[in-house]
């Protein structure tokens, strides 16, 4: 896996590239550390992300809640279709921002 | 089938024939016998009469003309007396004797010596005949002829009294053999002065002799008073043999007694023996000679018609034998001819011809009694067969009616083995044998979803009613089973279904299962069944635990108890009905759970075939004759777990627990999509399941620090992969974990649960075993595989 991160003044995109699993997770976790609960709007950019996990939508999941309970947005784009019938599966399309 | 006749076989008019045949034989013989005797007595005593009457009356005519000699020289020797001074006259007294009696051949006047001085010395005038039986007379005695000598002249002299002299031959006189009879004359000074003879030839009293023929052999012969032969048709013996030395010559002692008594006077009768020859001989005296004449006749001249008669009454005997055999054998033979038709009517009416005729019988007796109980034996027969072909007919349609059924109830079960020849893991062989023509027992199975579903059952009752209930029971399964996920729910809809039109209150006792053929898992339910026997892979038997449920069709909304158990790789599942435990010998034991559990064992190795077929067997050997009373049924069934069979697996890796081994998973999980060809979101799928199963067991299996392996199979058996995820860790089901509620919201929602959860999501089955200290959890997807690459 690997993260890509772009920053705008309203916002920080993290495009992630590769899988998400078990083993990458706690590194996307590290990276995301000083950035969550900072901007305004944190973006996913899910283009190239080829596969997600439990762990890697534990992940997400903590990013959201993070998010949210700062009163901060945030969004996952472009997941592929695959990917996008996990959070269907686990109901994260309910509960997190996908464009 | 024919009589048969024994090989000794003689006909009753045979030995009836035979019987009569020795009795009259034997009556004829006594008959002839007494007859013969009797008969024999009588011409005997015929024949003495006829040849003593017949010798007396040559006797008497001997005597007569012997006595009228006598009287004839007496007279004329008182003639002679007063003419003595006539010498010539003494020509016309012989000449007169001669004339007188006519038998007489010779009479002579021989004088003293020197009785007439002129005469001379010799005087005899004689009278003789001559060959032309003229009486011619001459002077006899003379030198030549010197008769004062002579027996016939010094006899009577000496005796005074006159006298038969012995026959001799006459030298110079009558020249041939003859007797004289001499009277002595004397003067009144009773000086003899002459004695008067008269001759007899010899030959005359041989024709008087031989007049007596009694019988055409019998001959006579006389004899004299020292026994001499004087007649006899041998005549050599004449004068030169007496009966005496001739009884010597013979040896004959009763020739020679006889002799004594025949010149003793006595008359009378003897049986001899001459040249071999059985002779009577009848004997009497001539008084006045002192001679005797005897009659030999021989027995068989006597008894010659006695012999021709006995010829004819053996005769008349043989002939009557034949005709009465002849006659005895037809009759009897006639008589009895309505027997043998009687006889072979029956040979017939055994052959099945009940119609056929029977022999005219016109006589009012036994026979007629015979013909009667025969007509009503053929009448009986032929109702009697026509009741058994009607009720033969009957039985056999309703026996071919169940042929039918029976045909149609075993085409009910699947019979075709092995039932699935592509499959490895499961090998199963299940049979069914009704006790009667059809049954009550019922078995069926059928693979669906890479499941087997299956049932035993065995209605209550036998026969046909229980028949109709076990296809009905059979139709129900397949129905219901295929359109069921759990082996309780198959159960109470068949229950259900049963019990509402169960008029008659049958009901069946059931066991049904569906066994995961990819896992292992029997999911069953038995209703009042027997509980099958599982034998493990190393030959541990035992009963599986069963709940007591009802039996289906008694109680329409009873709440049935499903389980659940794992079968390990290699065992037997093993099911059966009490036709099989409860089979009975002559004695009454059973065959036993313990004894098929056994018999199972002997050869748990070999197919299911096999070991049914061995079972059975057994179960034969142990009821011996004694009829199968119940409905047999079995079924046999042998799981090998596509997943425990290790020269199977696609796929295999075997990981450290640890997290950074999942790389390692990835390859793997690349391996199979590549090898399969697998679309990519299959194989998403199977790495995101695979990963969430994995992680756990690397985290959370082994206790912190222990270093220990997880082991991962794949395998692809159809179009279902099968992955195995295999760790030695502690006992742990993940299927049992809470999982995630995706209702929540993003804040009430925890953070994890989500493994197991999306596992089951997107596989289609996720089962856990614990089977020898090792945790396995299995996974399954129906995969969209192109067959072409495996």
């Amino acid at each position: 896996m690997e993260v890509k991160i772009s920053q705008t003044p309203e916002s920080i995109e993290v495009a992630i590239i590769g899988r998400l699993d078990t083993l990458t997770a706690p590194e996307l976790d590290q990276t995301l550390k000083p950035i969550i609960a900072t901007t305004d709007l944190l973006i996913f950019e899910c283009a190239d992300l080829e596969y997600v996990s439990s762990s890697g939508l534990r992940v997400i999941l903590f990013t959201q809640k993070m998010q949210s309970a700062v009163g901060k947005k945030f969004l996952i784009r472009n997941l592929n279709r695959e990917v996008r019938s996990v959070f269907d599966l686990t109901g994260f399309s309910k509960i997190i921002t996908i464009e | 089938m024919q009589i048969s006749t024994p090989t000794k076989y003689k006909s009753f008019s045979f030995r009836l024939t035979v019987v009569i045949l020795i009795v009259t034989t034997f009556l004829f013989l006594l008959s002839l016998f007494s007859i013969g005797r009797y008969a024999r007595q009588n011409v005997k005593a015929e024949s003495i009469q006829r040849a003593e009457s017949t010798l007396n009356n040559t006797i008497l005519r001997i005597n007569s003309v012997l006595q009228s000699v006598e009287i004839a020289t007496h007279n004329l020797a008182w003639v002679i007396s007063n003419n003595l001074d006539n010498p010539e006259y003494m020509y016309t007294i012989t000449t007169q004797m001669l004339q007188s009696n006519s038998f007489v051949s010779g009479s002579a006047v021989a004088f003293e010596p020197s009785y007439y001085k002129e005469k001379g010395y010799y005087y005899s005038p004689y009278s003789y005949r001559d060959a032309d039986n003229n009486i011619v007379t001459k002077q006899l005695g003379d030198e030549d002829y010197n008769y004062f000598y002579m027996d016939w002249y010094q006899i009577p002299k000496l005796l005074n009294k006159p006298y038969w002299s012995e026959p001799y031959y006459d030298t110079g006189g009558g020249e041939m053999i003859m007797t004289t009879y001499s009277h002595p004359i004397y003067d009144k000074d009773n000086n003899l002065i002459a004695v008067f003879t008269a001759d007899l030839s010899l030959e005359w009293f041989e024709k008087q002799v031989n007049s007596i023929k009694p019988y055409p052999n019998s001959y006579n012969y006389m004899i004299g008073r020292g026994g001499t032969f004087l007649v006899h048709p041998n005549t050599s013996l004449i004068l030169n043999e007496t009966i005496f030395s001739e009884a010597y010559f013979e040896g004959d002692t009763i020739m020679s007694t006889m002799g004594h008594k025949m010149i003793e006077g006595q008359s009378g009768m003897e049986r001899s023996t001459i040249n071999r020859k059985q002779v009577y001989t009848f004997y009497a005296p001539i008084e006045a000679t002192g001679w005797s004449v005897g009659v030999v006749c021989q027995t068989s001249d006597i008894f010659a018609g006695l012999e021709d008669m006995n010829r004819l009454n053996v005769g008349i005997a043989v002939v009557g034998l034949l005709l009465l055999v002849l006659l005895c054998f037809t009759t009897i033979r006639r008589m009895m001819r309505p027997l043998e038709q009687f006889a072979n009517s029956a040979n017939e009416i055994a052959t099945g011809n009940f119609h056929v005729t029977l022999p005219q019988i016109k006589s009012n007796n036994e026979m007629k009694m015979l013909y009667n109980s025969f007509e009503y034996m053929q009448r009986s027969l032929n109702d009697y067969i026509q009741k058994l072909q009607f009720s033969t007919a009957n039985k056999e349609r309703i026996e071919s009616e169940l042929r039918i059924a029976r045909s149609i109830q075993l085409g009910m079960v699947p019979k075709v083995f092995p039932p699935f020849p592509d499959r490895n893991d499961i090998d199963l062989y299940a049979c069914l044998i009704p006790a009667k023509e059809v049954g009550g027992d019922l078995y069926d199975f059928f693979i669906e979803n890479n499941k087997l579903h299956f049932i035993i059952g065995d209605v209550s009752g036998k026969g046909v009613p229980a028949s109709l209930v076990m296809a009905v029971t059979c139709r129900l399964f397949r129905t219901i089973a295929v359109n069921t996920k759990t082996s309780e729910d198959i159960v109470r809809i068949l229950n259900n279904a049963l019990s509402d039109s169960n008029e008659s209150n049958m009901f069946c006792t059931a066991f049904v299962g569906i066994l995961d053929l990819t896992t292992g898992r029997l999911d069953y339910c038995n209703a009042g069944h027997n509980p099958p026997v599982i034998i493990g892979p190393n030959g541990d038997a035992k009963f599986l635990d069963v709940v007591s449920n009802l039996a289906i069709g008694i109680w329409g909304t009873y709440e049935y108890q499903g389980q659940e158990c794992f079968l390990e790789d290699s065992s037997i599942l093993f099911l059966y009905t009490d036709g099989i435990n409860e089979s009975e010998n002559h004695d009454k034991e059973l065959f036993s759970n313990e004894r098929m559990v056994q018999s199972i064992l002997r050869n748990y190795k070999a197919d299911t075939q096999t070991i049914v077929e061995g079972l059975l067997n057994d179960v034969k050997d142990h009821a011996k004759d004694t009829p199968q009373s119940d409905d047999i049924t079995v079924l046999c069934c042998r799981y090998n777990s596509p997943l425990h069979n290790e020269g199977k697996a696609l796929f295999k890796v075997k990981l450290k627990n640890e997290i950074s081994e999942l790389e390692q998973m990835n390859a793997f999980v690349d391996e199979i999509g590549e090898t399969l060809n697998l679309p990519t979101e299959e194989v998403f799928q199977i790495r995101l399941a695979m990963e969430e199963a994995v992680a756990n067991v690397i985290l959370y299996a082994y206790p912190k620090g222990e270093s220990n392996v997880v082991e991962l199979e794949a395998q692809l058996d159809a179009d279902t992969l099968t992955i195995q995820i295999i760790d030695y860790g502690m006992e742990f089901d993940p299927t049992e974990a809470k999982e995630a509620d995706t209702t929540l919201s993003s804040e009430e929602r925890p953070i994890g649960g989500l493994g197991i959860f999306l596992i089951r999501q997107i596989m289609d089955s996720v089962e856990y075993q614990r089977i020898d200290g090792r945790n396995i959890l299995l996974i399954t997807k129906k995969l969209n595989v192109n067959k072409s690459n495996i």
